[in-house]
């Protein structure tokens, strides 16, 4: 999937910068505070872009926002992600293990919000992973104000040349044959 | 010999993180041995209930979810209806395993996906659990020591299971990168 045809799927404008959020498949109430709390002026003053995955509990309560700016693009489940990571030039996420190998597959930054609620913290344990190869930059929720989080986002989307060192880092970490070793071990099972 | 076709159970669900590598499995077996037969087993009260019938696999939806957390009436009345559910599930498992006959029987994680494993474990049939995430979740953790196979996503993860495990990586997805 190219860029531009991510683009006119979610009819998004390719002169101005998008930014997908993912919460995971249930959404993320912590994630979507924090945007709703932000749009004035992410999406307002800097005329960024949104493709944004909700969560079906949250969706009804967001809607609103779609008729207020026309630059956001709201669903509640987003099955097409190929479209919606193509089209992102930042992504922001919770830290579930398969959103992080779909980051690192498509090779996206990531500006990412583990939930701690997660048993033994493991988000922040995978976080982490894709951190230290220099791919994302992790924010702790606990810690995070709004002024911070807008911080985080204007200062990257305005660096085009660690926006790329991202990218890269993160198809560094990607295993994108790791289902065909899972039919490997599974085969060798069975005939074995 | 390896591209005989197999039958298999895949099973688990509750939330993305566990269902798309079912699917990603599923997809790649297909793709390397076309006719495998395949069925996914998840909870009715996951994700999957709904992505399910978009899949031309045949699948069974139990009756079970986790452990309600905290003390309000539904919580209450979850886990008061816990061990019900737990047995009335154990049973339809028991029997897809005897008019499925699976070759072998996968555990992506969630809820819906121990009692395929414990019941394949008791009928002595061949199975595998893929563990996603740094810290093994609950399916993982209570039967590793007893399937054959753990694949893995993390190092790390090996140091909270006894079992010699394969390392895996990081699966893709099945949700359509083309």
């Amino acid at each position: 999937m190219n860029r531009s045809k991510a683009l006119s799927k979610f009819q998004l404008d390719p002169d101005h910068p998008i930014i997908t959020i993912i919460g995971g498949s249930q959404g993320s109430l912590f994630i979507n505070s924090m945007v709703s709390e932000s749009l004035d002026y992410l999406a307002g003053k800097l005329n960024i872009q949104f493709i944004w995955q909700t969560g079906p509990t949250h969706f009804d309560d967001l809607q609103h926002f779609e008729s207020k700016y026309s630059s956001i693009s709201l669903h509640p489940f987003i099955d097409h992600m190929d479209s919606a990571y193509a089209a992102a030039d930042l992504v922001i996420s919770r830290a579930g293990a398969i959103a992080l190998s779909e980051i690192a597959y498509c090779g996206k930054p990531s500006l990412l919000i583990p939930f701690h609620g997660a048993a033994a913290d493991h988000q922040t344990k995978n976080a982490r992973s894709l951190e230290k190869a220099g791919a994302a930059i992790v924010l702790s929720e606990n810690k995070l104000t709004k002024e911070r989080f807008i911080h985080e986002v204007e200062q990257l989307l305005s660096d085009r040349e660690k926006l790329v060192e991202m990218e890269n880092a993160a198809r560094s970490v990607s295993t994108p044959d790791a289902a065909n070793t899972i039919v490997d071990n599974i085969l060798e099972l069975v005939y074995q | 010999m390896q591209n005989k076709s197999i039958k298999l159970i895949i099973a688990g669900g509750g939330t993305g993180g566990h269902l798309f590598p079912a699917f990603a499995i599923a997809d790649t077996l297909k793709k390397r041995i076309s006719d495998s037969a395949i069925h996914f087993v998840g909870s009715k009260f996951g994700i999957e209930a709904d992505k399910f019938k978009s899949r031309e696999e045949s699948f069974t939806l139990l009756n079970i979810r986790g452990f309600g957390r905290g003390l309000s009436i539904t919580s209450l009345i979850r886990n008061i209806l816990f061990p019900l559910r737990f047995m009335g599930s154990y049973i339809k498992t028991r029997r897809l395993l005897r008019t499925f006959s699976p070759d072998i029987v996968i555990g992506t994680g969630g809820y819906a996906s121990g009692l395929p494993i414990l019941g394949a474990i008791h009928k002595g049939i061949p199975t595998l659990i893929h563990e996603q995430n740094s810290f093994p979740g609950f399916t993982t953790r209570w039967l590793a020591s007893r399937v054959y196979r753990v694949c893995i996503s993390y190092h790390d993860t090996e140091r909270y299971l006894k079992k010699k495990i394969s390392f895996s990586r990081e699966i893709q997805s099945a949700r359509n990168y083309r």
